[in-house]
């Protein structure tokens, strides 16, 4: 086959795997990228050992020394006439269950056809499992050999976790016959595994004080309809009679009035840190902290929902906005796209987005006060700007902070103080930061927070 | 593994960590190939015999650990009581087929580390390695049976230059086939 015909055949394959919808089960040519190429240099060594047999021979007129060339000369004419072939496959690749719960075991098939016109006779396939999940059962790597037409198949188990998980590309180790050379390629074939997050309710409030004027479940400082006892006047004309504090009539004849907090909803809006300096973990074998964002997210969305509240989405990083609104449609609509839309993705953002114009957007969005509630690692000074613009435009703003575990290194040691420094400036402006470490439950961690705040 | 240890496994580490094996048909070839040179040695010389145990067990250390560069140390003192077993006298059906086993204990000893470090443990390997040792181990096999029939039934005499332009026929056309380009273009 020519070089140009090659390529060509290459386009095409690319433009047909770009076509391909993300579906449960896909079938397609992927999208071949040659990375490198390498001698294993095995057979140079027999080389080598052949010709100082030769030599060792010649000089000690030992005929039978001269076997071991021949030895050698029987391997390196084979090496000679093999050659490594270009991978024509295609792939398919199969999740079940398709939607899977968080915590559900998923099985993912993949198949591997040789379709070109060669047989590969030593190749390699490692598929890459999306980065925040990992194998519980069978392996995602298969060494055997395809003749034209012929497939193999490994599949392996993944636990699922809510969010959403892109499948890394294949990576094909393909070898001749005798191992004297391997070329590597990655076979790019794009799938989605989407886990709808069920996140559950916070046992306690995660909300400042500034309401709006509907009815709701947080309690105010001002009197009026409610159900918490507030405090009791004198009474006047007019007041009903089910305020009347009989008790106090009974025992000094005076009449007064009973009065209870009024109960408002406020309007929130949870803005989830989301950039690509965000996704930061101290361990390979962790999660981004950006996954316990959007999972503190999660549960502090149900549980204002929960409570009545108008809560909307928003993000720091790639642009998403759901403005805040109540109800079962948008409580489903807000958790699907904390599952499933790519911005809230498991891997971060290929790109940089300029957090300035993004708080600059918010705030002509957020038209009444609005509580803020922001997700971030505060693992880096940028995010401090959207904090004061918020603060200082008249939204109370309240940052949940996943903590990032500490390191023993120094630049870990660092990392840390200089973390410690940006959350006591932040309180400094006025701001409750909710610090959560790994180890604590959340709901422990706001309990304490808000309530120190609330003194 | 058993089902038992699945099992632990399972419920002690939650995920399946990546880890490094040889792959089991490889290293059977190891020993197998092994246990061929040491035999065809001990007939004619002991101590070479036991140099190319020695070699043997490197080898096998090389493949256990993973380290591509202890197997080829191992296989260097094989090919050593080799040379010594060729100038101590051995006759050539020894040095032919302890040659032969060399080469396959080498190869199968690379392929091995190869395969254990990219596949690991739990991965299927078994055609792959089917393909590629059952192709050294005929290769092999063929070429020392057909170098040793040449060798017995070749002249005995002949003229001395003859002779040498001959050997250096042999050691150009085997560096011709060693500096051969092997990656060569890549589309």
């Amino acid at each position: 086959m020519s070089t140009t015909q090659h390529r060509t055949e290459q386009k095409e394959r690319t433009e047909l795997s770009d076509g391909e919808n993300e579906n449960e089960t896909i079938n397609q040519s992927p999208r071949v990228r040659h990375i490198a190429s390498h001698s294993t240099g095995r057979w140079k060594v027999v080389g080598g050992g052949a010709i100082l047999a030769a030599g060792v021979s010649i000089l000690a007129r030992v005929p039978a020394l001269l076997l071991v060339c021949v030895m050698a000369v029987g391997m390196l004419t084979v090496r000679q006439l093999s050659s490594v072939p270009n991978p024509e496959v295609t792939v398919s690749r199969s999740l079940s269950p398709v939607d899977p719960d968080p915590g559900e075991t998923v099985t993912v098939e993949t198949t591997i056809k040789n379709v070109g016109e060669r047989s590969l006779p030593d190749c390699r396939f490692i598929a890459g499992v999306p980065d925040e999940l990992r194998v519980s059962n069978g392996t995602p790597r298969l060494a055997t050999r395809l003749a034209p037409g012929e497939e193999c198949t490994f599949s392996y188990d993944i636990k699922a976790e809510g969010g959403t998980h892109k499948f890394e590309d294949i990576y094909l180790i393909l070898s001749d016959a005798v191992g004297a050379t391997e070329h590597e390629y990655k076979l790019g074939v794009h799938q989605r595994l989407d886990c709808r997050r069920n996140p559950s309710p916070l046992q306690v409030p995660v909300l400042r004080s500034v309401t709006t004027p509907y009815a709701g479940r947080l309690s105010t400082e001002q009197p009026g309809e409610g159900l918490e006892f507030f405090a009791v006047r004198e009474y006047r004309t007019g007041d009903p009679l089910k305020r009347i504090d009989w008790n106090q009539y009974a025992s000094s004849k005076q009449l007064a009035t009973l009065q209870f907090r009024t109960e408002r909803s406020a309007s929130v809006v949870i803005l989830v840190d989301v950039r690509k300096d965000a996704y930061v973990r101290t361990d390979p074998e962790d999660n981004h902290v950006v996954e316990r964002g959007i999972e503190a997210a999660g549960r502090a969305l149900v549980t204002l929902l929960d409570e009545d509240h108008q809560v909307g989405l928003a993000t720091l990083g790639p642009p998403f906005w759901l403005a805040p609104s109540d109800g079962t449609n948008h409580r489903n609509r807000a958790l699907d796209a904390l599952s499933c839309n790519p911005v809230f993705s498991s891997t971060p953002p290929d790109e940089e987005y300029p957090t300035r114009l993004r708080t600059l957007e918010l705030l002509q969005r957020l038209t009444e006060p609005t509580q803020v509630i922001i997700c971030t690692p505060l693992v880096d000074d940028r995010v401090e700007l959207p904090l004061q613009m918020l603060e200082s435009d008249g939204h109370e703003v309240t940052v949940l902070s996943p903590n990032p575990a500490e390191m023993d290194t120094r630049g870990g040691i660092v990392a840390t103080l200089e973390r410690q420094q940006r959350v006591s400036r932040i309180h400094g402006y006025g701001i409750p930061v909710i610090d959560w470490d790994t180890d604590t439950p959340l709901e422990t961690t706001v309990a304490q927070t808000m309530h120190g705040w609330s003194k | 593994m058993s089902d038992a240890q699945t099992d632990d496994k399972t419920v002690d580490t939650e995920w399946v960590e990546f880890e490094y094996e040889p792959p089991s048909i490889a290293t059977a070839t190891i020993f197998g190939g092994s246990l061929v040179a040491i035999a065809a040695l001990a007939l004619s010389t002991l101590y070479m015999a036991l140099g190319a145990g020695a070699g043997a067990a490197v080898v096998v250390a090389g493949v256990v650990k993973g380290r591509q560069k202890v197997v080829t140390l191992g296989s260097g003192v094989l090919f050593v009581a080799l040379v010594g077993a060729g100038l101590s006298g051995s006759s050539p059906v020894a040095v032919v087929v302890t040659g032969a086993a060399m080469v396959v204990v080498f190869d199968a000893g690379r392929y091995a580390v190869q395969l254990g470090t990219q596949i690991g443990r739990s991965g299927t390997t078994t055609d792959a390695e089917l393909r590629h040792i059952g192709l050294t181990v005929t290769v092999s096999a063929l070429t020392a049976i057909l170098g040793t029939v040449i060798f017995l039934v070749a002249p005995g005499q002949q003229p001395s230059g003859v002779v040498v332009l001959l050997l250096l026929a042999g050691v150009l056309f085997i560096s011709a086939l060693v500096l051969r380009d092997d990656v060569g273009d890549v589309v």
